[in-house]
């Protein structure tokens, strides 16, 4: 199957607007992919809905659940429904997108108009028209309008769940990664219609119809013997079978939800657990930080006290050498002469010099007496040299104080850093969305109580239906004996043991091909992933569930998972035993998801069932062509560096025709090799038009 | 139906030649007709077949 155009007309953001993805002529087969490349809010979401809207409708809901709950929920250009609201446009606007496909050497076109009428109260709901056309390879074509035919056409060619699968954001991302419905039905969805679910449930309900018949008119022909058997009794029995088989099913697919919601929960409480030790973790630090602060100032005080302390022997330097200045000066001028000498001088009448000391001579004795040392300056001045002049003990003070300054820049180092730590730890606190503990308990017991309740009916219903099928086995054997005495006996003897032989053989054909189908998925899911994880990552690996009533994808720490299946398995294991043990030991191992993985997980599943197809489809005729393209919605974003490059490089194999649509920044240059055409999206407004739409241009 | 592992899968099963070869028309007439416009349902496929296999 590959999809050659769509065409839109006021769909949604798209007013008019066509794409062709066929390859340019000459274009060699390994560029398989057609890009689109759109600014954010361009409208690559509603390009990849486009799909499904064309072939199986969307409802408001899905255009909500899309878009969020503030979309639109209608398929018609927002500018044209104003208008048509307001009254601008009269009676009626339709939105329609037309998609072309080839399959199987047809060429089918699908075309789903929405058409929104104006009411005076504002604008009805939409009437849907969809019409089918089918080109022959002889080219004669077929129009088909009843909506029934075309969907069933349609689930023939790409089942609608399977179509979900191969249509990948980050809304299937999620549904992949979750224990609920989603996940299961897009397993379920390729695995019944590659094992031919669909055929095989249709001629079951046939045989079992003619069986019927058959054995009412056993019943009838043999109702006057001894030996006869009341057909109502085995359909009573039938009946109640069947019954009590669905309500069993259903009870465990309840019991596997309660089971993985009890997982989940589980997860949730260790988060919060796991938070709870952060916060432990941050008031230890914020200790930390108080002790160091304190450390910090008992050790500035030291060191203020030891500066001031420096600052006198830093005074007391340049005091050393102003003195040692003036000592040298005054014992070069006066050598030996001291103040008290001259004073005791100016005592007398006379001077040393024989003149007699007058106010002029005294004057001048006196401003020499002051400039003259006292008798013991030497003594003085030598002590304080000698103490000033100590200069190893000044270096030392000096290494003293370098150590002071080095062990507090220290201390601020080691309170910097604890307060790294604090602050990282707020913010991962802050990060983490901590359910209620008390709520998520209270649903863990509600968990519990739904397995202890639906494995009691399970296990009553489980003897009822053993005891039935005894019952059954004993009046399908009187029945079958019966026969043999009726009229055309042994006809109908014959008749009732080829449609039992059939009923039990598509039994069996169901469960040997479906298990078949998932260990093949598994084979090719594990392929996938180790091409797409990086070296760096390859302790993990990917499994489908093949044993819960619930399939889901399961990461699983992948060495430990083989280490244990080696030493529990041993040689008298049939197949089915070793698969069982396989998968208990795979959930054992099972490891948590970034969002990164779970896009690789997605990828990985999408190039599995990709794969499985293609290999169905070598060996069953009637599925030929049943390869599937794929479109997928920024495939890249959160996905590690190392993974990246690895998916890029993979993507283009993963189906003959990948559809990719990505943000304009992040177009890897990996891709550019595979990519076939470009087509770019870009916003604008018009007069017409001022919410926006799209328009798309091709690139040369 | 090709599948040869599913045929031995069918005798181990327990299967008569008989039963087997029945039900291989039957998926097969189903399969065929089942997409014809007018199809009225897979029980007068299977008793076609039916029909058929008793005469032999």
């Amino acid at each position: 199957m590959r999809f050659t155009r769509i065409k839109f007309s006021n769909y949604r953001c798209f007013l008019d607007g066509e794409i062709d993805f066929t390859p340019p002529k000459g274009c060699p087969k390994e560029r398989n992919i057609i890009l689109f490349s759109a600014e954010n809010g361009g409208g690559k979401t509603q390009l990849m809905f486009a799909f499904r809207f064309a072939l199986y409708g969307l409802t408001e809901e899905d255009f909500k659940n899309i878009q969020g709950q503030s979309a639109t929920a209608y398929a018609l250009n927002q500018d044209i429904y104003e208008a048509l609201a307001s009254g601008c446009i009269e009676h009626s606007a339709d939105a329609t997108v037309q998609l072309s496909f080839v399959y199987d050497g047809n060429t089918y076109t699908v075309s789903r108009t929405h058409t929104y009428h104006r009411k005076p109260t504002g604008v009805s709901s939409p009437v849907e028209r969809v019409l089918l056309y089918v080109q022959d390879k002889m080219g004669d074509t077929k129009t088909y309008t009843d909506p029934t035919f075309i969907r069933a056409r349609i689930n023939q060619i790409i089942p609608e769940k399977t179509l979900y699968a191969l249509l990948c954001d980050g809304e299937r991302v999620r549904q992949l990664s979750s224990t609920g419905n989603e996940t299961d039905n897009a397993i379920q969805a390729v695995v019944q219609r590659m094992t031919e679910h669909t055929l095989l449930d249709t001629s079951s309900q046939g045989v079992v119809k003619v069986k019927r018949m058959v054995q009412r008119q056993v019943s009838k022909n043999t109702a006057n013997l001894k030996n006869g058997v009341d057909i109502s009794v085995i359909e009573r029995f039938d009946s109640l079978v069947k019954d009590r088989e669905a309500g069993i099913a259903t009870s465990n697919v309840r019991i596997a939800k309660a089971k993985a919601r009890i997982a989940e929960i589980s997860t949730e409480l260790k988060d919060i657990a796991a938070v709870r030790d952060k916060e432990k973790s941050r008031e230890m630090q914020i200790e930390n930080r108080k002790r160091y602060e304190e450390e910090l100032g008992e050790a500035e005080k030291k060191f203020i006290e030891t500066l001031n302390d420096q600052a006198y022997w830093s005074i007391g330097d340049s005091l050393c050498r102003c003195v040692s200045a003036l000592l040298e000066d005054i014992s070069v001028r006066f050598p030996g002469l001291q103040s008290e000498m001259v004073a005791s001088v100016m005592k007398g009448e006379f001077c040393i010099c024989g003149r007699p000391i007058d106010a002029t001579i005294r004057k001048i004795l006196d401003e020499l007496r002051l400039h003259l040392p006292p008798i013991n300056i030497d003594a003085e001045l030598s002590a304080v040299l000698h103490q000033y002049g100590q200069e190893e003990f000044r270096a030392n003070r000096r290494r003293e104080i370098g150590e002071r300054i080095g062990a507090m820049e220290k201390i601020k180092a080691r309170i910097n850093e604890t307060q790294e730590i604090i602050d990282s730890i707020s913010k991962e606190i802050e990060a983490s969305n901590i359910p209620d503990a008390a709520r998520l308990e209270e649903e863990n017991k509600q968990c519990n109580q739904v397995i202890v309740e639906e494995t009691a009916n399970v296990a009553k219903w489980t003897e009822e239906v053993r005891r039935a099928k005894e019952e059954l086995a004993v009046l399908n054997q009187r029945l079958a004996e019966a026969a043999a005495h009726s009229e055309n006996g042994e006809l109908l003897r014959k008749k009732l043991n080829l449609l039992e032989g059939a009923e039990m053989g598509i039994a069996f054909i169901k469960s040997f091909r479906e298990k078949s189908a998932l260990t093949k998925i598994n084979h090719y899911l594990a392929e996938a992933f180790s091409h797409l994880r990086s070296r760096t990552d390859s302790s993990r690996q990917v499994y489908i569930t093949m044993f819960e009533d619930l399939h889901r994808l399961v990461v699983y720490h992948y060495p430990s998972a083989e280490h244990d299946v080696t030493a529990m398995s041993h040689n008298e294991m049939d197949e089915d035993e070793r698969l069982k043990l396989r998968e208990a030991i795979i959930l054992r191992h099972e490891n948590g998801n970034s969002m990164g993985q779970l896009k690789m997980t997605a990828l990985a599943f999408m190039k599995a069932i990709l794969d499985y197809v293609k290999d169905v489809a070598k060996t069953d005729r009637h599925l030929e062509d049943s390869a599937y393209p794929i479109v997928v919605d920024a495939p890249f974003g959160d996905i590690k560096r190392d993974n990246f490059d690895n998916a890029v490089q993979y993507l283009h194999e993963f189906a003959d025709q990948v559809i990719l649509l990505l943000a304009d920044e992040n177009v890897p240059e990996g891709i550019a090799p595979y990519v076939a055409k470009k087509y770019s999206v870009k916003r604008k407004s018009s007069k017409n038009c001022p919410y926006g739409y799209s328009e798309i241009f091709l690139e040369r | 139906m090709q599948d040869d592992p599913i045929i031995a899968m069918l005798k181990e099963n327990g299967l008569s030649d008989a039963q087997i070869s029945f039900l291989v028309k039957v998926l097969a007439r189903v399969r065929s007709e089942r997409t014809s416009p007018g199809w009225d349902g897979p029980d007068t496929a299977v008793k076609s077949v039916l029909e058929q296999e008793v005469k032999h």
